[in-house]
């Protein structure tokens, strides 16, 4: 189980996040969701070690992660949300060096690489430079990095962006096969709807500070509304959207 | 509207001369282009300073040889510095995704673009000459009198000013022509070895070219195809000088009008080509891609393998990082090449020469090839590539900082002294008895780790994956030590080998003296390492102030 106690990251006097505690456990889909700039990417990055926390410890199956990084780095595999990725290597070099910097045994991970490029239809274009791949097979290429040492948690941060239909379907299948394999899985997206048929449990950030924290159903229950839109609407939406649409309208007319 | 947008993208591209990706978040491009004016400036500076102490007596031959030094460096910094913006000249894929959906002008783009060259350009030639034009137009003139002066001091700016145009269009026209003949993907495949080729043409002619200036040299025909002669008579002929070198001078001087004319109207047809028809064409055509499908073998231990196999294909395909190593090998092979022509000096058949006199330069040559290449590999790891992708190596660092080390130790050994190296043995193995020339590879192998040792003292990096902060390496106090230091280091190295070869106990205590040293630094190294939590990868300029940061609260 991936435990998070009391989490802050403040850059300056402002919170990014602001002692955020959750737990996700094995064999569920955790969904962590909030708008742009709610913490969101930071607290994946605070949990990959990327980002130092102000604040706060994070426990993985009952151990502060802290205490042993590389051990935690073995059992981790992550999804960043932008796909920054050496650009001078083609696919398959890249995903080589991954292997190799992950220690996995040359013959298993090279067949496993193989494997993951065919499934994921990358195979052909495995030789060329990643500088002329498309936002989605660029995804697919961080996907494979995140997958090929078989994790134990997955973080995944707006892992849809840029994937085309079918492998979007693949990708939504996929996540709910590992967590039913009893992996630890964090999940975060804009899209609500994926969310809402993937996810058991959701975490709802606002501007840094957890809103909300439980299953779907318990909170339409709680708060008698139907979607998880409309429940991510009351909590952590501000605005007016069609208010703002026409003030924009208005303005670019004016 | 397009005023404001050229003054935008004027700033743009002035700060893309330092590639604005390779610095860390307090970085501050405009330093680094501050330190390499520095570096000009002192070089200015110390050329001047003879002329102070002679009391500005000099004869005919010493001016001519002075001016023509000052011009031939010049046009040799210009033309070094037209191959280092070589990517710059032209927009880039970058540049048209960027601005293609904007409402900006070609023609707004190319002036920004020239614009910002041509500062950058002004700003080497002004700090380069910043004393010297100041204090020596006076004295390189044989006529006294303040027209006289004033007519010296015209003639040194015009002829400064064309030989630097001159340089920087002949590259421009040379890149120019090459994209616009040639598909993108081979142009783009073709740039690096064009770019090396014209470091290696202009050091070397600078090198090679005869510096002593006399009339007779005026008529020799192979200088009068040299360009800096060209604007060296421009000058003489502007200042008035007649005599019995007076049609020589003309001569040359005349090539000069012809030149520009071909250059300037070259560049300018191309440029505008460039920018009337292939701009729009460069987001068509992909980059280079990897030809090969064969797949690598792993090398060793898998962290060792993949931090080499990185470092080796950065090399390879990153223009920047290769554009920075050619820089720094074409310095070390202008004067690998001043050191053979001494070889050369005494015959060919150096295997019938007498070993005491080919050995000195040949020694010298195998050791600063050793430094060079090592050094070399040692400046361009620091500068990152790509750099926001380095959380991979950040969030799979699973093993003791030692194993880094180890991995980037073996990728300084085999990309900086292995190749160095290899091309001794092939020397020293062919002109040398076997035994001799393995006594001597032993040396230089023991030698080229140490160098690696030294490269790693403080380097807690894995190479091309930390950020870069300019003004930390304090480069201008590094360049002028190696430049002070190197050579005089190296003279007495070989003094110290040649004794070793010659006296098996003094070689014996070398070698035992370079072992140790080996293996105190790899201890050094590696202790230091051990102690380190992670590897670097962002440099962070300590403050002077530590801020407790009590207002947060």
């Amino acid at each position: 189980m991936l435990e998070l106690r009391n989490v802050c990251k403040r850059y300056s006097s402002i919170a990014a996040v602001d002692s955020v505690s959750f737990s996700a456990r094995p064999g569920e889909v955790t969904g962590y969701l909030g708008a742009n700039g709610s913490g969101k990417s930071t607290t994946m990055k605070i949990i990959t070690g990327l980002i130092e926390p102000n604040e706060g410890d994070i426990f993985f199956g009952g151990k502060p992660i802290q205490n042993d990084w590389m051990a935690f780095r073995q059992r981790m595999g992550y999804v960043p949300e932008e796909p920054h990725l050496y650009t001078h290597l083609t696919g398959l070099e890249y995903l080589e060096m991954v292997a190799c910097l992950r220690n996995l045994a040359p013959k298993p991970a090279a067949e496993r690489i193989d494997g993951l490029l065919h499934l994921l239809a990358l195979h052909t274009d495995r030789d060329l430079a990643i500088s002329s791949y498309s936002k989605g097979m660029r995804q697919k290429v961080l996907l494979i990095a995140a997958l090929m040492h078989n994790p134990d948690l997955i973080l995944l941060d707006e892992p849809f962006s840029g994937l085309d239909v079918g492998s979007s379907l693949v990708l939504r299948s996929l996540i709910q096969e590992l967590a039913s394999r009893g992996k630890v899985i964090l999940f975060s997206s804009h899209e609500l709807e994926t969310v809402q048929r993937i996810c058991s449990h959701v975490v709802i950030l606002h501007r840094g500070k957890i809103v909300a924290d439980d299953s779907i159903q318990h909170l339409q229950t709680l708060m008698s509304l139907s979607s998880l839109e409309e429940i991510f609407q009351e909590l952590a939406v501000e605005q007016d959207a069609g208010a703002i649409s026409r003030q924009i309208v208005d303005l670019i007319q004016a | 509207m397009e005023k404001l947008q050229f003054r935008v993208l004027y700033r743009v591209f002035l700060l893309r001369v330092v590639d604005l990706d390779t610095l860390s978040a307090d970085g501050d491009p405009t330093k680094l282009l501050g330190q390499i004016a520095a570096i000009f400036a002192t070089i200015s500076f110390f050329a001047s300073a003879p002329l102070i102490l002679l009391g500005g007596r000099l004869d005919e031959n010493a001016r001519w040889d002075m001016e023509f030094f000052f011009l031939a460096t010049t046009m040799l910094v210009v033309g070094l510095f037209a191959v280092l913006s070589w990517d710059s000249v032209f927009p880039d894929k970058r540049d048209f995704l960027v601005l293609g959906p904007l409402p900006v002008a070609p023609r707004t783009i190319l002036g920004a673009k020239l614009a910002a060259l041509a500062y950058a350009l002004g700003l080497l030639v002004i700090s380069f000459n910043v004393f010297i034009a100041i204090i020596w137009p006076p004295v390189l003139s044989s006529a006294t009198g303040l027209l006289a002066a004033v007519r010296s001091y015209a003639a040194y700016f015009i002829a400064i000013v064309l030989g630097s145009v001159f340089m920087f269009f002949s590259v421009l026209m040379a890149q120019g022509i090459a994209s616009q003949i040639l598909p993108r993907q081979i142009f783009l495949r073709l740039s690096a070895p064009i770019q090396v080729a014209a470091f290696a043409l202009f050091l070397g002619t600078f090198i090679l070219e005869p510096k002593d200036v006399t009339a007779a040299l005026l008529r020799s025909p192979v200088v009068g195809r040299l360009p800096t002669y060209w604007f060296f008579a421009l000058a003489q002929q502007i200042r008035g000088i007649s005599g019995p070198s007076q049609p020589a001078l003309d001569i040359l001087a005349g090539r000069v009008w012809i030149a520009m004319g071909i250059v300037v109207i070259g560049a300018a047809a191309t440029l505008l080509s460039f920018y009337a028809w292939r701009l729009g064409k460069i987001v068509e055509a992909p980059d280079i891609l990897p030809q090969s499908r064969h797949r690598t073998s792993r090398l060793g231990n898998s962290l060792t393998g993949a931090v080499l196999l990185f470092c080796a294909r950065t090399l390879l395909r990153s223009r920047q990082h290769r554009v920075i190593l050619s820089f720094y090998y074409g310095v070390g092979f202008a004067i690998v090449l001043a050191y053979a022509l001494t070889l050369l000096a005494t015959g060919f058949g150096l295997r019938n020469s007498a070993f005491s006199l080919v050995a000195p330069p040949l020694l010298i040559v195998s050791l600063l090839m050793m430094c060079v290449t090592v050094g070399g590999v040692r400046i361009v790891a620091p500068m990152p590539i790509t750099l926001p992708a380095n959380w991979i190596f950040r969030i799979t660092e699973s093993r003791a900082s030692s194993a880094y080390l180890h991995a980037t130790r073996c990728s300084f050994i085999c990309l900086g002294a292995l190749p160095a190296w290899l091309a001794s043995s092939m020397l020293f193995l062919w002109l040398w008895p076997w035994r001799l020339a393995c006594a001597h590879l032993l040396i230089l192998a023991l030698l080229g780790m140490l160098l690696v040792e030294l490269c790693l003292l403080g380097f807690a990096k894995i190479p091309f994956t930390c950020s870069y902060l300019p003004g930390k390496g304090k480069i201008q106090f590094v360049f002028w030590a190696c430049v002070v230091l190197l050579l005089p280091l190296l003279n007495e190295a070989v003094h110290i080998e040649m004794t070793a070869l010659a006296d098996s106990r003094i070689y014996g205590e070398l070698i035992a003296i370079l072992s140790v040293a080996l293996a105190v630094t790899w201890w050094r190294n590696t202790e230091t390492t051990r102690r380190m939590k992670s590897m670097r990868f962002d440099e962070k300029e300590l403050p002077i102030l530590v801020s407790l940061s009590l207002d947060r609260n």
